[in-house]
């Protein structure tokens, strides 16, 4: 019974605080609904909900979907494993972090979607390419965090650990890894937009399925409700996807913070 | 023939900055430490008094000089030595219980050992019902008995303390200060000590260095002949007690003078 009120509780809690989006919503459909902007130019909020099930429905969503995601998790997936390894690697070794430190200062401002159509004309218009691209976002982020992670950590925590008996070689695995954690899953979360961006983004570029596709493609054919009612979905998708890994992260970290 | 736990001999520190001027963190120190001996280091901030206790921690080399550990000298951290920093130091992301164990599980001892280990200094520690706690949900004392709790635990021949009271406030500090002292009454280990407090040194330990402003250089060693066996208003209340800590205060009081002296003498 606690548990049934627990559970209500928080649903209302939860609807509570998401009521301003519900504002939004109900605003878009009152001036559509009087006619104070065309429906030519925003689609009616109802009308998208109905083209959301209709998609939905049809497998293309989901389909698309799918695409997007594969491409955007198998970049981001590849871009925290180099930029992890790359980040550690220049935060401990000198000649590594010589190397590799003024490259990412250059790089760094760079909008990395302004390299898809090159990568496109070598990678042709190819998963490979989308996934190249989303790498390449979401590769600095992870390195910048995880160096400076590695280069915050106490040194008298080294020293601890090496008086209670742990050999150097194991400080590495004992003691850099867990305390620079929290700066590795601060990148994650930093590049898991990116990733979401810089896929969309690419997939306007070029691309001939994904979320991005979709949508430019129903924009060029003027049918502007199902186009936003693409946007709407991914929209929903990316919100859970940061709750997912947020809720992750907050468990991983409980020892963390103040 | 005999052999001090600990000689410090003839150790100098030069810190070279990558800019500006060459600093002499400690100037030729020597001293040495009997086994079961409870010492103190004393001196105004930058004294070098930090920078003594990571060389015989072996965090730092020396410049020059050597440190003899049973008569080994000293390259590198060993398990012979256990710290104590005023920061605690503790692995955030280890409980209470996981911190203790630390030393323990690097030992390779049995589950059984660690965990009988781990109860024994809990209680010692008074930290029962905090042990599956993390660092961050704990306050400044009980952050450092943990931290004394796992240097504790590992057993280490000499305890290492970088001024470990030095972040709490008067009241936990006071309690701290008895319970080290207890500990050192019943485990007799070799204890030095670095604190800027002349009152702490003198009621904690037998002997106190008094190290001299930059360059770090010992001013004087000062016995402190107390029964430290009595309860701490008795010894606080004795009249050598009182007599050692003027003693010890005036030493340190030249050497803040100076510092301060340079600029303005109106200042103490």
């Amino acid at each position: 019974m606690v548990r049934v009120a627990g559970v209500f509780y928080s649903f209302i809690k939860s609807f509570y605080k998401s009521f301003p989006v519900f504002i939004v919503f109900g605003f878009w459909e009152l001036i559509t609904l009087l006619n104070l902007v065309s429906t030519a130019l925003l689609p009616r909020f109802s009308s998208v909900i109905i083209k959301i099930i209709e998609l939905l429905y049809s497998g293309i969503l989901l389909q698309n979907i799918s695409v997007s995601l594969y491409r955007a998790f198998s970049g981001l997936a590849i871009g925290i494993l180099a930029g992890v390894i790359l980040g550690f690697s220049m935060a401990t070794k000198r000649h590594i972090e010589r190397f590799f430190y003024p490259i990412i200062t250059i790089t760094f401002p760079l909008p990395k979607v302004a390299l898809a159509p090159l990568i496109i004309v070598w990678l042709g218009v190819t998963d490979q390419a989308a996934i190249f691209i989303v790498f390449l976002g979401t590769l600095l982020p992870i390195i910048v965090n995880t160096y400076y992670g590695v280069l915050s950590v106490d040194k008298r925590l080294l020293w601890s650990a090496l008086s209670l008996g742990t050999p150097p070689n194991n400080l590495f695995r004992k003691v850099i890894v867990p305390a620079s954690l929290p700066y590795i899953l601060n990148g994650i979360k930093i590049a898991l937009p990116t990733a979401f961006i810089v896929i969309i983004s690419a997939e306007f570029v070029a691309s001939r399925a994904g979320v991005g596709y979709l949508i430019s493609g129903y924009g060029a054919l003027g049918l502007y409700d199902y186009m936003f009612a693409v946007i709407l979905i991914f929209i929903i998708l990316c919100f859970i996807v940061d709750r997912i890994v947020a809720i992750l992260s907050k468990r991983l970290l409980k020892w963390h913070g103040g | 023939m005999h052999l001090p736990k600990l000689v410090v001999n003839d150790v100098s520190k030069v810190f070279k900055p990558i800019k500006g001027e060459p600093v002499v963190a400690l100037d030729r120190v020597n001293f040495s430490v009997e086994e079961g001996e409870f010492v103190s280091i004393v001196g105004p901030s930058g004294c070098g008094k930090s920078t003594l206790l990571y060389i015989i921690a072996g965090f730092i080399p020396p410049t020059s000089g050597e440190v003899l550990i049973d008569g080994k000298p000293v390259k590198e951290p060993g398990p012979d030595r256990g710290i104590v920093f005023q920061e605690y130091a503790l692995f955030p992301w280890r409980t209470v219980e996981g911190n203790i164990r630390y030393g323990l599980e690097e030992k390779g001892l049995s589950k059984e050992e660690i965990k009988n280990i781990v109860k024994k200094y809990v209680q010692m520690m008074r930290l029962e019902g905090f042990e599956h706690k993390y660092p961050k949900e704990l306050s400044g004392g009980m952050k450092q008995r943990v931290a004394l709790a796992r240097t504790l635990a590992y057993d280490p021949d000499i305890l290492l303390m970088d001024e470990p009271f030095g972040a709490l406030d008067a009241q936990t500090r006071e309690i701290m200060q008895e319970e080290l002292l207890n500990i050192w009454r019943k485990t007799r280990k070799t204890i030095i000590f670095v604190t800027h407090s002349v009152e702490e040194a003198v009621y904690l330990s037998q002997r106190v260095i008094v190290m001299t402003h930059r360059p770090g250089r010992i001013k004087s060693i000062i016995d402190v002949n107390i029964d430290k066996s009595q309860s701490r208003i008795d010894i606080l209340a004795s009249p050598d007690f009182i007599k050692t800590r003027n003693l010890v205060w005036s030493q340190v009081r030249e050497e803040v003078l100076k510092y301060y002296g340079a600029g303005s003498g109106s200042l103490l």
